[in-house]
């Protein structure tokens, strides 16, 4: 029997995030979440010029938004064939798990291009409205960084879905990382400061630089060399090679330990 | 027999909920962890020099001042048992509920007669049981908890008990109710929110977004006084306590009666999004 090509299992998987209906509502909450981390984002700002809290505000609004678009398709993605027993079947047919589990992170990389697209036309019109008409200069680095690290963000989240998805082999589980990660990420760089003040151990600051979710807030001011609008950022200085660093050793982490697990694990469901 | 002799009785049903609940291992896996994680947080804190103001004096203050020693291990107790015991309840309330709609298995109890609504009250029922249950583990475990750290010490704590003023069991008093309330906002959340998606991802989404998104949202806002986490996270300093609370605060302050109104507003809209679309609309799952 003829093995499916990476081209037509790939298509495979649009196709079922294309037929979820449940992935139709996922923008409508995405803008909701991004509505409210810009928001958070923007009382940061404050005091910045006002092409600068424009394009933070925004640059916030398009992470969380892009970022839970990406986590909620990449971890139904991942989960739903062992929910629903369709593995199996797709197993049956020939395919790899590893080769199914890399044709669904290129589907999540191609359903996130034109959203990224949209988004990134959306802060064309969203950041010269938020400006009102007042003087302000555009830098194009700063929108070049936001584009970068809104990426980088859309890729972690693709990864971490992906990953939950094919590690916890269970809808619920892979759902409640997506909805969860991030948040407990955030409360523990917010947390973990008030350890360290209690304390006075500096280890639980050195924490807040190894956390994903404060790293990733962070990495736009660290790239641009500027205070930004953002949200929970770690809690001593870190420079981008720190950043980029953390961010690269999570998304090594996850993929190794997803391939792990679906290599080493017979498909039971 | 008639299909109404056939019914099960109330009681027997939040018997049938009070199975599930106990048979479920990840609620025993959650409870663990939240013991665990109550006890490493609670030593850490309890434990540090500089909490509270204390200005390194904490630790002597079991031997100088126990009443104030005493009070910041109660401090630190009741928050962190609000916070994980909360958690607890939220995945187990989402989970109840929605794992119904999403094993198919709310048709065979539907067909057994027992009513959409009937069957969410011995839910409910049977998640109060459940969380008076885990708010007595957890207070003895902090009992336990305070009673190793002054014997760790060096303290006595017989002498630490007999010195306590009334003022501090009026304290506990505050904290256990704050606990109880936060409680039951965390099972209606849960409980509402698998009931209007009648699904158990989607439940969980909701048991594990909504308060890190409400904190998120009340950021300094002049609005933020009718957020419910906001006002739960006051709610132990509003109710006579006089500590601050280390979330997100209203950016105006509140007093007993406005955290206590808009807490019960809350509520009651958890629990009209409970039972509305479960009297309304016919299970197709």
């Amino acid at each position: 029997m003829a093995r499916s090509s990476m081209r037509c299992l790939v298509r495979g998987e649009l196709r079922k995030v294309l037929l979820q209906g449940a992935n139709w509502a996922v923008p409508v909450a995405a803008v909701g979440v991004g509505f409210v981390a810009g928001s958070a984002a923007g009382e940061v700002a404050t005091g910045l010029g006002p092409f600068q809290v424009a394009i933070d505000t925004y640059r916030a609004f398009a992470a969380a938004a892009v970022g839970v678009v990406v986590l909620a398709v990449s971890a139904r993605l991942s989960a739903v064939e062992y929910q629903e027993g369709t593995i199996r079947v797709v197993l049956a047919r020939g395919v790899g798990r590893l080769r199914l589990l890399l044709a669904k992170a290129i589907a999540v990389v191609v359903v996130a291009l034109p959203v990224l697209a949209l988004v990134a036309i959306a802060g064309l019109v969203v950041v010269p409205v938020r400006l009102q008409g007042q003087a302000a200069p555009v830098v194009w680095g700063d929108v070049q960084v936001a584009a970068l690290t809104v990426t980088l963000s859309a890729a972690a989240c693709c990864l971490l879905g992906v990953a939950a998805g094919a590690a916890g082999r269970s809808m619920t589980f892979a759902m409640a990382v997506a909805a969860g990660f991030f948040p407990l990420d955030n409360f523990l760089g917010y947390v973990l400061p008030i350890l360290q003040n209690a304390t006075q151990e500096r280890i639980w600051s050195d924490l807040t630089t190894y956390l994903l979710g404060p790293t990733l807030n962070h990495l736009p001011a660290v790239l641009m060399g500027r205070r930004a609008g953002e949200l929970i950022p770690p809690q001593l200085p870190v420079d981008a090679a720190h950043s980029l660093l953390v961010v690269a050793g999570y998304a090594v982490a996850v993929s190794a330990a997803a391939a792990v697990m679906v290599r080493r694990r017979d498909t039971l469901e | 027999m008639s299909a109404a002799t056939c019914r099960p009785r109330f009681g027997l049903l939040v018997r049938g909920e009070l199975r599930k609940l106990a048979l479920q291992r990840a609620n025993w896996l959650l409870m663990g962890l939240a013991v665990v994680a109550a006890a490493v947080a609670g030593l850490i804190l309890s434990t540090s020099s500089g909490i509270w103001h204390a200005e390194g004096a904490y630790r002597a203050a079991l031997q100088t001042d126990p009443g104030y020693w005493v009070h910041g291990v109660v401090v630190v107790a009741g928050m962190i048992v609000r916070i994980v015991e909360g958690a607890l309840l939220l995945f187990a309330a989402a989970r109840l509920v929605g794992t119904e709609y999403s094993a198919g298995t709310i048709r065979v109890v539907l067909a057994r007669g027992v009513g959409r609504v009937r069957l969410l009250t011995a839910k409910l029922a049977a998640l109060v049981v459940f969380g008076l249950a885990v708010t007595a583990v957890f207070l003895v475990a902090s009992a336990v908890f305070g009673l190793l750290m002054v014997a760790a010490q060096g303290g006595s704590p017989q002498h630490v008990v007999s010195i306590m003023p009334a003022s501090e069991w009026h304290d506990m008093g505050i904290h256990l109710l704050a606990i109880l309330i936060s409680a039951g906002a965390c099972v209606l959340i849960g409980v509402a929110g698998a009931a209007v998606f009648r699904s158990l991802p989607l439940a969980m989404v909701v048991a594990v977004g909504f308060f890190p998104l409400d904190n998120l949202l009340a950021g300094s806002r002049d609005s933020n006084v009718y957020q419910l986490g906001v006002n739960l996270n006051v709610l132990p300093e509003t109710l006579g306590h006089m500590r601050e609370s280390i979330f997100a605060r209203p950016a105006q302050p509140v007093d007993a009666t406005h955290s206590l109104v808009v807490i019960a507003a809350y509520c009651a809209v958890f629990l009209l999004a409970a039972y509305l679309p479960t009297w309304r609309r016919d299970v197709r799952e």
